[in-house]
């Protein structure tokens, strides 16, 4: 059985997402009555793909992304069919973007995914290693990691409001309670993303799997390695203002931003590959 | 004292300072699932927001911390 790790963490996880939300709801229906179900249900469901559309669009446009030329990259082009029909999915659409850092991320589902790279990506990697990237993307559509990421938000976000409502309806609305009922609110989302959160770094892993299990390990490491070289390279210079930005105050090492980390290191995920 | 009061008070601060100490952990536990978590940054690492997303998740944290306090001040003072 392919991925039994993230199956059983899914489960796992999923059943806990599943029990707030079961919980949410049979509160709001206890506030508003059961009539209210098939709203709640309904609600949910446009909350989420919304959510998803937005989302997809928003990314795209973020970055100016545009197709990505088949005359003048048509190696890529037969790479993502290949590893496509070989994942069992429909090939993607590829698009290009200038983002000022080497870059690749995927949005949408099987059947209507899209990668983007950018151009720095396609500049500094070689070949193997453009294919290594593509494969874990790839994976990524293939494994519905974005849908997964979208419920996992949409959750958080029903579960907060439910619970804001129950303070709410349940105090005097007066400021304190308002007040109450943000906080609440704003403490329950996070509580629920450190779960999410925990799947989402599971995932990058099973990615990285799947993309040695076409490729070899090796591209993909390499990649990774020659970004983060290229990275650390550019943290020590006093001149790169941008990058220096995204670098604030340490805590990228903190237990908060550990637990709130969508991805593993870079480092974990280098030495994954080749062993 | 009102317990949901002295709640509000403390539950406020606490998240407040929570967002002012880690805005990077809070914007991607918010942005996580809305929008593709390595879209910026080097490929390979989540997505680090630029220094105004984080400016304005700290003065958001400052304003939890603010409220928290005048609220926490209400309840003592009546």
């Amino acid at each position: 059985m392919r991925h039994v790790g993230l199956k059983a963490r899914m489960a796992f996880v999923g059943s806990l997402l599943f029990g707030f939300y079961a919980v949410a709801a049979v509160v709001l229906m206890g506030l508003f009555g059961e009539s209210a179900l098939p709203l709640i249900l309904v609600g949910s469901v446009l909350f989420v793909g919304i959510q998803y559309k937005i989302g997809k669009w928003a990314a795209l446009r973020s970055v100016s992304a545009e197709d990505l030329p088949e005359d003048r990259f048509p190696q890529i082009h037969k790479q993502v069919e290949y590893l496509s029909t070989d994942m069992g999915i429909e090939k993607p659409r590829l698009m290009v973007a200038r983002m000022g850092v080497p870059n690749a991320f995927a949005v949408g589902r099987k059947g209507a995914g899209t990668v983007v790279v950018s151009e720095e990506l396609l500049q500094l990697l070689d070949a193997d290693e453009v294919e290594g990237v593509l494969a874990h993307e790839l994976a990524h559509i293939r494994n519905r990691d974005v849908v997964m990421m979208v419920l996992g938000q949409g959750i958080a976000s029903i579960v907060a409001i439910a619970a804001q409502w129950i303070v709410l309806l349940t105090g005097d609305n007066d400021l304190a309670d308002f007040f109450l009922a943000i906080v609440v609110g704003q403490i329950v989302q996070l509580i629920v993303m450190v779960f999410v959160l925990a799947i989402s770094r599971y995932r990058e892993y099973v990615a990285d799997s799947d993309a040695a299990a076409e490729v070899g390990g090796e591209p993909l490491a390499s990649a990774l390695e020659k970004i983060s070289r290229g990275s650390e390279r550019a943290q020590d210079s006093a001149i790169d203002e941008q990058v220096s930005a995204l670098c604030i105050f340490g805590e990228e090492r903190g237990l908060l931003a550990t637990l709130f980390a969508s991805h593993p290191p870079v480092e974990k995920r280098i030495e994954r590959l080749r062993n | 004292m009102d317990t949901r009061t002295v709640l509000a008070a403390v539950l406020g601060v606490g998240l407040g300072l929570v967002l002012l100490a880690a805005p990077g952990a809070v914007r991607t536990a918010y942005s996580v699932g809305r929008s593709p978590q390595d879209r910026r940054g080097e490929y390979g690492s989540a997505e680090r927001a630029g220094r105004r997303v984080h400016s304005l998740i700290r003065a958001v944290g400052a304003a939890f911390v603010l409220v928290g306090l005048y609220v926490g001040w209400q309840a003592l003072a009546v």
